[in-house]
Parts: C-alpha cells; sequence; structure tokens
C-alpha cells in the first residue's frame, strides 16, 4: 500500500473514496433508502401475486389475440423496410410499443414471436376461435404473466413518485389502492397493452420528479422517451409533451426575468437567457425528444414522419367513430357525458374502495356506500398537490406531477368517444398518486401532533461534525 | 500552489478560439438540414405509395346475388353482403356471384364463365375503374356437390395490401373447394368471402421489390458500409478511452499540494462547476460574509472576508459587484441566475487546477481530437444512411443509427469527463486526511473547510436527497443551495 511519511494512503485509482468523506456511517436500519427498498420490494410481491394469481380465473379478451399477434413486430424491428411496416391495417391500428413488450415479454419465457392470427371483430366468435385466431393458452399466459410484472413494477414507480412528494405512508397507500383497483388490477391480468401504458406514465411521473429535484440532461432525455414511448403505445401520453413544454416555457422566461437584475451581460447564457443546463431548456426539448422517440421506434413512419403521424390520427379518429357506431350504448356524446361517466364507473364499478371491502367479506352495502372513496380521497389529493405545488413554486416536482396527472386526465376524458373500460386507466393512476399525496400529508400532519412521540434531535445522527463545529445561526434554535 | 495567481489574473491556460459549444452549433446547423433531406429525399426517390388504401369505397352493384335466388337463403344473402360491405369499408370492391347452371364445370370453364360475367356486369366502383373482385361460384343444377368457384380481380384490382393472387388461389383451394365438394356451397361462399377480406386487412403486405439500382444500394450498404461504420465507431470507442486514460496521466506530470477545500472539492468531483461557486456562498453564509434576509431569499455582502480563501474572496467580491445596482442585495428572485455569473472565477480555478497538475492540462487537445473525428465519423455515417433508406437497406440503416447513438454517448461523456489527475487525486486524498485529522484534534479551521468541502462535493445529495448529510444545515441554507442550482429541495 503506497502511503506518505505521515501513514496517508495516496494508492488510488479514481476519486471515488473521496466523496463520502465527511458523514459517519449509519445503521443499516437508519437508512431511509434501505426501508424504501424493501417497501417496494413488499409491494412488488403483493401486486405480482395478486395479478398472478388471477391469471388463469380471468376470462379471454379477445383483444388479447391481437396483441399477441403482433408479438413479431419485435423481431421484425430488424427488418425496417420490411412488409410489416408498410401502410396497412394493423400497423396503422395499434402503435407498436405494446406489441414489442409482449413480444419481449414471450421471448423471456421462451415462447416464440409467431403466435395466433389476428382476431377479426367483424366476424363471429366461432369464425376466429375456428380459424387458428384464438392464441395458443401457453402463448397467453405468457402474455399475461408479462402484465402481471409490468403491473407490479407500476406500483413500486407509483410508491417512490408518491414517497418523494409525501412521504413512505402515502407512497404504501397508493401503491395498495393501485393493487386494490380492480380495473388495474384486470388489465393486468390480460395480454394487452395497457398495463404498459400504466408503467409509463408512472415511470414519467417518477422521472420528472427526480428531474426537478436535480436536473440533468440525461433524465430530461429519458422524460421526452417515455413521453414518445408511451405515445408509440397509445398516442394520448404524447399530450404530455405540451404541457412539459409550456412549463419550461414559463421557466426560461423566469431565468431571463430573474437574470436582468444581475447585468445579464455577465452572465452565462445567450442574451440573458440561462444556459443549457437550466431545467428550462431540458423541459422545452421534450416535444422534440417525444417526436423524435415516437418516430424512431415506429419504422411505419420514417417514410413521411409528419403524414403518417396524421394519417395515424385521422385513422384513430375513424376507428373510433365505427367503435361507436357498433357500440351505441357506449357512445359519449360530448366531455361532460364523458366525465359524469368517468365518475359513475370510477365510484362504482371500478371503485378500489369497493374491491377491498368486498374482499374482506364486509356486506355488500357498506362496499357500496364507501365506494366513491378512492374518488373523493383522489380529488382532496389533487387540491392538496395543487397547493403544495403553489407553494413549492414552478421548479417543485409538485407541480410537474399535478401537470401530468392533470392534462393526462383531461386529455383522456375530452378525447373519448367510446367508455372502454380501458380508456380510464390512466385516470386511476392519476387517482392514486393524488390520493396517497393526501394520505401521506394528512398523516404527517397527524403524526406531527401525536402526543408523547419521541423526538430525536437532528443533529445526533451525525457523529463525525467534530463538537464545536459553527453552525448556521438560523439552525442554532433547532 | 505556491506560485498562486490573484483572481484578477487572466487564466493561465490554452483557449481554443472556437469553443467548443460553437463547434456544437456549427456541427448541428450542418447535420440536421442533412439528416433532413435523408429523410425525406427519400420520398422522392422510392416509389411513392399512391392513394390511400384503407378508405372507404362503394360498388355499383350489390355485394351478393344469387341467380336465381333461391339458391341462397335470406340469412346467407345477408351474411354475404355484410362481409363484402365490410370489404368495401376498407376499401376493397368485392362482390359474390352464385349462379345455377345447367352442367358441372371445370375449374377453366368456371374462370372463363366468371371473366364473361365480369365483361358483361363490370365489379367496380366507377365506371371503367375495373377495380373490383368477383367471388363466382357456379352451382350445377341438382348436383350441388359438383358446384365450381373462381376469383376474378379486375385489371386495377390489385395492390390490396395483405390480399394478393397467391392468397386467393389458397382460399379457393383450402377454404372454398372442399366445402364445394360437401355439397356446402353457401358456406363456401361466406367462409371463402370472409378469408378474402380477412387477408385483405390482416394478411401480412408482399415485400416490395427493389429496383435495380436498389439492389445495388442495398447490398453496397449491407455487406461494406455496415461493417465498415461498425470498426469506424469502435475505433472512436477505443480512441475515446484511450484519450481518458492518456488525460489522467498527465503525461506523468506531478501534482501541486492543495491547500484549499475548494481545490480539493473540484477535484473530487472532477470538474469545477457550479457547485463550487455555491459551496463558497455557503461557507460565506456560515462566516457572516454574505448575509441572509429574514426570509432566508435575499442575500446581501456582509464584511469583506479576512484572510480567506482567494475564491471564496472572489465570489464574495463578484457578489458584492451584483448586489450593488440592486440596492446593496440580491433580490429573491435573482438569486435564480447568480451562480451564472461565476464564469470568470471558474476559470481562474480551473486554471489553478491545471497549472497545478490537478486537472490534466491534456483535455483540451483530447476534446478536439474526440471532436473533430466525431464530427468527421457523423458525416461519414450519415452518407451511408442515405442510401440504406433508399436502398432499404436494414443492416446499414441500423448500424448506422446505433453508431450515431454511440457517437453520440461518447461525445457527450467528452464534454462530462472528468479532469482530474490520477496525481491530482492523489493530493485531494493527502489534504482530506490531514483536514480531518486537524478537525478532530479540534482545529476549527480544518472543521470548517471540511464542512465547505462536503458542501461542494455532496451538494446534489445534500438537496436532492433526504439523508443525514443535510443534518447540520437548516432550510435555510438547502433553499438557498437548490435555488442557486436551479434544483429542488427533497
Amino acid at each position: 500500500m503506497a502511503t506518505t511519511a505521515n501513514g496517508i494512503r495516496t494508492d488510488l485509482s479514481s476519486a471515488n473514496d473521496l466523496r463520502p468523506a465527511i458523514p459517519a456511517p449509519r445503521r443499516w436500519w437508519q437508512e431511509r433508502r434501505l426501508w424504501h427498498a424493501l417497501i417496494a420490494v413488499a409491494l412488488f410481491s403483493l401486486a405480482f401475486g395478486t395479478y398472478l394469481h388471477g391469471n388463469e380465473t380471468t376470462g379471454f379478451h379477445p383483444d388479447e389475440s391481437r396483441w399477441l399477434n403482433r408479438a413479431h413486430y419485435l423481431v421484425d424491428l430488424l427488418d425496417p423496410f420490411g412488409p410489416t411496416w408498410e401502410d396497412q391495417y394493423l400497423t396503422r391500428g395499434q402503435p407498436p410499443v405494446g406489441s414489442y413488450v409482449i413480444g419481449i415479454g414471450l421471448l423471456l419465457q421462451g415462447r416464440g414471436p409467431e403466435t395466433n392470427l389476428a382476431w377479426d371483430f367483424r366476424r363471429s366468435s366461432a369464425f376466429n376461435t375456428d380459424n387458428g385466431m384464438f392464441p395458443l393458452e401457453a402463448d397467453r399466459q405468457a402474455g399475461r404473466r408479462t402484465n402481471n410484472v409490468l403491473g407490479a413494477l407500476a406500483v413500486v414507480a407509483v410508491f417512490y413518485v408518491v414517497t418523494n412528494l409525501s412521504n413512505a405512508a402515502g407512497g404504501i397507500a397508493a401503491g395498495l389502492l393501485l393493487i386494490a383497483n380492480p380495473l388495474q388490477t384486470w388489465h393486468n391480468r390480460l395480454a394487452l397493452a395497457d398495463t404498459t401504458l400504466t408503467l409509463t406514465l408512472a415511470l414519467l411521473a417518477l422521472v420528472l420528479v427526480h428531474l426537478m429535484r436535480r436536473p440533468r440532461w440525461s433524465l430530461a432525455i429519458l422524460a421526452g422517451v417515455l413521453v414518445g414511448l408511451g405515445g408509440a403505445n397509445k398516442f394520448t401520453p404524447l399530450a404530455l409533451a405540451v404541457p412539459l413544454a409550456g412549463l419550461g416555457f414559463l421557466m426560461l422566461v423566469q431565468s431571463w426575468w430573474a437574470g436582468r437584475a444581475l447585468k445579464p451581460a455577465t452572465l452565462r447564457g445567450w442574451k440573458g437567457l440561462p444556459p443549457l443546463r437550466d431545467v428550462s431548456w431540458m423541459l422545452l426539448s421534450t416535444p422534440l425528444v417525444a417526436g423524435f422517440t415516437f418516430v424512431a421506434v415506429y419504422p411505419y413512419l420514417w417514410p413521411d414522419p409528419i403524414g403518417r403521424a396524421l394519417i395515424l390520427l385521422r385513422f384513430r379518429q375513424q376507428e373510433m367513430a365505427s367503435q361507436s357506431r357498433i357500440y351505441p350504448d357506449r357512445n359519449i356524446a360530448d366531455p361532460v357525458e364523458s366525465a359524469r361517466r368517468t365518475w359513475d364507473y370510477l365510484t362504482g364499478q371500478w371503485s378500489g374502495t369497493q374491491s377491498f371491502l368486498d374482499l374482506i367479506g364486509l356486506p355488500a352495502k357498506v362496499g357500496t356506500m364507501l365506494a366513491p372513496l378512492d374518488v373523493w380521497l383522489a380529488l382532496a389529493g389533487l387540491l392538496v398537490l395543487g397547493l403544495l405545488a403553489a407553494a413549492k413554486g414552478l421548479r417543485s416536482p409538485h407541480l410537474m406531477v399535478f401537470a401530468v396527472v392533470a392534462v393526462e386526465s383531461a386529455t383522456v376524458i375530452v378525447s373519448m368517444k367510446t367508455d372502454f373500460e380501458r380508456y380510464y386507466l390512466p385516470i386511476v393512476l392519476g387517482n392514486v398518486i393524488t390520493a396517497g399525496i393526501f394520505v401521506g400529508v394528512v398523516g404527517s400532519l397527524v403524526w406531527r401532533v401525536v402526543p408523547g412521540r419521541v423526538r430525536h434531535p437532528r443533529s445526533s445522527r451525525t457523529a463525525t461534525m467534530p463538537a464545536g463545529a459553527p453552525v448556521l445561526k438560523e439552525h442554532a434554535g433547532g | 500552489m505556491a506560485d498562486r495567481p490573484s483572481p484578477s489574473q487572466p487564466p493561465m491556460r490554452f483557449r481554443p478560439r472556437v469553443s467548443l459549444g460553437t463547434m456544437a452549433a456549427i456541427a448541428a446547423a450542418l447535420l440536421i438540414p442533412l439528416l433532413v433531406l435523408a429523410f425525406f429525399l427519400v420520398q422522392w426517390l422510392v416509389p411513392h405509395e399512391g392513394d390511400d388504401r384503407l378508405v372507404g369505397v362503394k360498388l355499383a352493384q350489390p355485394g351478393a346475388a344469387a341467380s336465381p335466388p333461391s339458391l341462397l337463403t335470406a340469412d346467407d344473402m345477408k351474411a354475404l353482403n355484410n362481409i363484402t360491405n365490410d370489404g368495401s369499408l376498407f376499401g376493397m370492391p368485392m362482390a359474390v356471384r352464385v349462379v345455377r347452371v345447367s352442367d358441372p364445370m371445370t375449374e377453366e370453364e368456371t374462370q372463363a364463365a366468371a371473366a364473361r360475367y365480369v365483361a358483361a356486369t363490370p365489379i367496380e366502383t366507377t365506371p371503367g375503374a375495373k377495380d373490383g373482385l368477383l367471388f363466382y361460384i357456379a352451382v350445377p343444377m341438382n348436383q350441388p356437390k359438383a358446384a365450381t368457384a373462381a376469383f376474378v380481380p379486375g385489371e386495377h384490382f390489385f395492390p390490396q395490401m395483405g390480399l394478393t393472387q397467391e392468397r386467393l388461389d389458397t382460399t379457393l383451394n383450402d377454404i372454398v373447394t372442399p366445402r364445394l365438394a360437401l355439397g356446402n356451397y353457401a358456406d363456401a361462399a361466406k367462409q371463402g368471402a370472409a378469408w378474402v377480406v380477412y387477408d385483405q386487412l390482416f394478411g401480412t403486405m408482399p415485400r416490395i421489390p427493389l429496383t435495380h439500382g436498389q439492389q445495388v444500394l442495398n447490398h453496397l450498404a449491407n455487406w461494406v458500409l455496415a461493417p465498415l461504420v461498425a470498426m469506424l465507431t469502435a475505433g472512436y470507442a477505443g480512441l475515446a478511452l484511450w484519450s481518458g486514460r492518456a488525460a489522467r496521466q498527465n503525461r506523468g506530470l506531478t501534482a501541486a499540494p492543495i491547500d484549499s477545500p475548494y481545490i480539493a472539492a473540484a477535484v473530487a468531483r472532477g470538474r469545477a462547476d457550479d457547485a463550487l461557486p455555491a459551496g463558497a456562498m455557503l461557507a460565506l453564509i456560515d462566516a457572516g460574509n454574505l448575509q441572509l434576509a429574514a426570509d432566508g431569499r435575499t442575500i446581501a455582502p456582509g464584511p469583506e472576508p479576512d484572510g480567506a480563501d482567494p475564491f471564496a474572496c472572489a465570489i464574495w467580491e463578484r457578489t458584492r459587484e451584483l448586489s450593488e445596482p440592486a440596492g446593496g442585495a440580491i433580490p429573491r428572485g435573482a438569486v435564480l441566475r447568480l451562480d451564472d455569473a461565476f464564469a470568470p472565477q471558474l476559470a481562474y480555478l480551473e486554471s489553478r487546477l491545471i497549472s497545478g497538475g490537478l486537472f490534466s492540462s491534456q483535455i483540451p487537445a483530447m476534446n478536439r481530437l474526440m471532436w473533430g473525428s466525431g464530427f468527421l465519423l457523423v458525416l461519414i455515417i450519415a452518407s451511408v444512411l442515405v442510401p440504406s433508406l433508399i436502398g432499404r437497406a436494414a443492416a446499414g440503416f441500423i448500424v448506422g443509427c446505433l453508431a450515431l447513438a454511440v457517437i453520440a454517448g461518447l461525445t457527450w461523456w467528452t464534454l462530462h469527463r472528468y479532469r482530474s489527475t490520477d496525481a491530482g487525486i492523489r493530493e485531494a486524498r493527502i489534504w482530506l486526511t490531514t483536514q480531518q485529522q486537524a478537525a478532530l484534534a479540534g482545529d476549527t479551521a480544518a472543521t470548517l473547510a471540511l464542512r465547505t468541502y462536503r458542501d461542494i462535493v455532496r451538494q446534489e445529495d445534500m438537496v436532492a436527497e433526504r439523508t443525514a448529510l443535510r443534518a447540520d444545515r437548516g432550510t435555510h441554507a438547502l433553499q438557498i443551495m437548490a435555488r442557486l442550482r436551479g434544483m429542488s429541495v427533497a
């Protein structure tokens, strides 16, 4: 070992061990991150077990045939100029990310990407079942297990989002609410692409929280990529690029305005604007990165990115209109009707509270009575999140998550023309996040007033700062 | 650090006339139009797909008909009309005709009879369009098991997405004929028509044949250019690794001893960045040389620091300069941009680090090397992507895109490269241990220096994570640090 005359080690190959120089090592049970990781593992296990348990008993959904059929898109990515990516019904019908995910899931479980023929909804179930459109059971279960894992990961992501914005109690509550929600649970037990969307949105919220905590281009690009991937799964997340860029623009103006008092000519940056490391530029890049990702992962768009993207949007509108004709009872006339149905479903058939109360064997009457609780909690949480965002300012993670939740839910409500259950999933995700924040914030307020609670002095948790070290005056009083 | 230049002296290091940022802007200005051209040029060079083939069409004739009508039940007729209507909704005009004939017909005779039918009664969306498909079934009198069938596509019927002549033949042989042999001509008509509309929507389209020119480009891109790009990119990665190691070794030069927490922290972080002024301001606030207003957000200069570190003095001086026009204090809003005002002080500190052998003097040269070769490589890749797109060469295109991603990553890494030398890291370790020993012996100056060092080295963790690091820091200190760095307190 190389040392100086005073016995100091000098045999360093990197500077990594210069970093944790000051704080004393903490006991392992004092590590907040460790506890959070343990809770995350517990939530993951609970969620995965819950979802996996119901795979066999969940009925077949014809859309599973379509998503399993398109699993071959994953390998067709290696042939981006091949027939799969020509202008045709299936390629237009759904963006491909959900198919890639199913394809990865099948490959990881030893199933090939070539599966059943695509279900034709125009024909009878008998025609489809007799002619190879019904998926093999092994493929179907593999696809469902894929979503079991993704759904459990979404629960973990939600836990971390809410824990970051409030505390672990809120995070646990949000995770449990997501697990308890029957709509989400049902979709997590089907081989569809909706679980991927839920996970993408939850990860986006988590990335935005960390981006606002500590702005980095790597996270900003990741956020843009997630928006793009979300769009290349179910279109509506692309709308999220607008508020993100809008908030970025506001921050840019804020930075420019802030620089006016400081002789702008002497500041880094062009014409008084902040330099590129400012988070405003990072958020402004979101639409570009999202758009690039959307095109990059979807070879169908390559020959004419803008023209074909417009074709896709028009085609989706036609499909919505067609669904509306085929299912007149599910037809939605306007956003008011859409909001009303959302309320009805989420406070009734798809209520997590009711589902949980039924599960533990309480009388159905109690479940029915308390069914709207999750939505009320979510609304209260949205209010709390809004207040926190207002208090913490433009550059707070609270505002970012508020924007994501509000815009995604509003986009779904405004654009919904037919009330298929899966369309409510992003709203459910927003609900559990805000409800968790409400639980966390209220829980923390209650905790503060608990009589007789042992309060550890904060300074006792650091050992290495020598006695007599100066402290800021503002901190002297504790 | 015996020979210490004063903060007012110009930095003693080589500065290229064109900064990296300017080079990046130039590169972007050159490359973006090139890539845009590469994408949009393709539309002119490859066969265009024409009108939207999934738009609904209307057939002038009924979708299904039987002659005599009694050949099909009302339910069969309704089902057949639904199927042909499904085809029309997605741009495929199709008609099904079930016709009574006197005697059994051969396949050729059925085909000829169907062709005559089309000639007499065209199946098309507009007169003369010849864009329809006839599904013709001939049922001999009293011999339903001898029925025969034929498909007659119009001259302009194809392309119909997944429906090809081969698929029509397969449907005829595998679906229709077996049912006809059983005498189920109505079922044969329904199943056959259902498979035709199925194949049109759900069958994979045939691969578009390449022209001779495209074939040449395809082979060139896949078999010559793609391996070449892969090799060049691997070489670029090797160059990046070599340049990183060479920069760290700094030609074997020794490093000067460290006597400042800012220098030590810069070495530990590997760069002289915004954490340093923020840490210095916090130290100045601790020492009372900068003062926080009651709200904890407005900063005003206090008494001039006496005997403090030159870097801290330079930060204090700059803060004082900036506060003068604003009435002697930095307003709370302006704190957001305060960190942008310390570029000269950071440049000065960096020059000290380089002249002391703590930061590598090789970095600018290495960066220029990386940027220059990266730029050249990107131009080469762009010239590979164009023939790959035109020649529909998957390998060329995928390798080109991956190479671009690798080069972008390596260039990013180059910009954020760790600048400390191995010798500098050794000196930082010595400084750190010495200070820790002194602090434990009750030296207050060493304690303060260590705290400043910690505030800089672990700044992001202190602000963005709820860790024990921040236990001796109050809310205002964290908020000031967050505000200066554009972060958000966890």
